[in-house]
């Protein structure tokens, strides 16, 4: 009996000495990733286009394609003004532009886990696996990410698709305190941190 | 699960009275400062716990097991991480939640009294979970290693029949369970406990 009861004290213990960040804090602000070609002379362009005031939408909740709405009006316009601020010049579609600029929600998708993570010390180099990078885990039951991306509209890569040069991640816009404000200031943090994007 | 530990420890008190033990239980809050990888963890764990058994193996010589877990944790502000191509701009919640199983003898300068000093060591498992939390993404890296824990404190009855008393002591934990992708080395702490121990004969 006694070791018995030691094992349920013990198995108490551990599980109930696990504490996790308080989600309220957690969710402060959204977390923003950038990624971008090196390769790329970014001053090189001087036109870009985007749809204003819709975004592009992947969900597996529901068949939408296009989430519009004050949200995206929101996001593109902060987008629009980071562009113009770096010195490019929005045109129409039809008027040959340089770049696009897509940007999209991707909601109950696992997107997070296929870039690398913020990292404390980084990733470190495998013999085995090459540069590697800790796995991540979402654990958010429904999550979703703003997605921006820079595409060159005069180069396509060998499967026929425009190039793309510059990504971003933002996350997670499902669980945020305030999506709206958060997105937008998110969007502003993803040029700050960009300063490689600019003629 | 105050409760639940309350009832368990409770399972373990005799009802006989005597002045000799020759086993002891306790239970103790066991709070422990990290000297070592505080730039990803900084704040003292303030509710871990310590399981101990000890049985006679001379008359001041004790033998027996000892089971801890704590909590490290640091908060990092806001911040641009830079990687390459790559950045990051996020706050983080680092956690270390620490376990060790030890096998640990303590001396005891006497067995009779009120107060009794002891010195002692524990050698054993140390099992560390580090995780980073990030809005509602987490990394994680999990590790085992060797723990070494140089102890000392005193145990106080209330009477010299009682087979019960308190328990207070300081401790030194080394844990080689070092991770590679938090790239942190060596985990070492100091702690002090405070908690109940059963005197059994």
């Amino acid at each position: 009996m006694r070791p018995l009861i030691i094992l349920i004290g013990l198995g108490c213990i551990v599980n109930g000495c696990q504490p996790v960040p308080d989600a309220e804090e957690l969710n402060q602000d959204l977390v923003v990733q950038t990624d971008y070609d090196g390769s790329v002379d970014f001053g090189a362009y001087a036109t870009y286009t985007l749809a204003l005031d819709t975004l592009g939408l992947i969900s597996n909740s529901t068949s939408d394609t296009l989430q519009l709405g004050k949200y995206a009006v929101d996001v593109t316009t902060r987008i629009k003004a980071n562009m113009d601020a770096r010195g490019y010049t929005f045109v129409d579609k039809n008027q040959n532009p340089d770049l696009g600029v897509v940007a999209f929600i991707v909601s109950d998708f696992s997107v997070y886990q296929t870039i690398s993570y913020p990292g404390y010390g980084g990733g470190y180099y495998s013999p085995y696996y090459g540069y590697y990078y800790p796995r991540v885990n979402t654990y958010a039951s429904n999550s979703a990410a703003l997605i921006l991306q820079l595409v060159d509209l005069n180069k396509k890569t060998a499967q026929n698709q425009f190039k793309l040069i510059w990504a971003c991640y933002i996350g997670d816009i499902a669980s945020s305190i305030d999506p709206f404000q958060k997105s937008v200031e998110a969007v502003d943090q993803a040029f700050v941190q960009s300063p490689t994007i600019g003629k | 699960m105050k409760y639940c530990l309350l009832i368990a420890f409770l399972g373990l008190v005799n009802p006989l009275r005597a002045q000799y033990f020759d086993k002891t239980y306790s239970l103790a809050l066991d709070v422990n400062v990290p000297v070592a990888n505080t730039d990803y963890v900084n704040q003292a764990s303030a509710r871990g716990f310590k399981f101990g058994y000890r049985e006679m193996i001379n008359e001041n010589l004790f033998g027996g097991v000892d089971f801890t877990n704590s909590t490290y944790t640091r908060h990092i502000p806001r911040q641009t991480y830079t990687q390459g191509t790559s950045a990051t701009t996020t706050d983080l919640f680092n956690y270390a939640y620490g376990y060790g199983l030890t096998l640990s003898m303590d001396y005891f300068f006497n067995t009779e009294q009120k107060f009794m000093p002891f010195a002692g060591l524990g050698v054993g498992a140390s099992y560390i979970d580090y995780r980073q939390f990030f809005n509602v993404y987490s990394s994680q890296d999990e590790s085992w290693g060797v723990l070494v824990r140089p102890q000392g404190g005193f145990v106080y009855r209330p009477k010299e029949a009682s087979r019960w008393g308190f328990i207070a002591g300081i401790h030194y934990n080394y844990s080689s369970a070092k991770s590679k992708d938090f790239d942190l080395g060596a985990f070492h702490s100091i702690g002090a406990q405070v908690g109940i121990i059963m005197l059994e004969w």
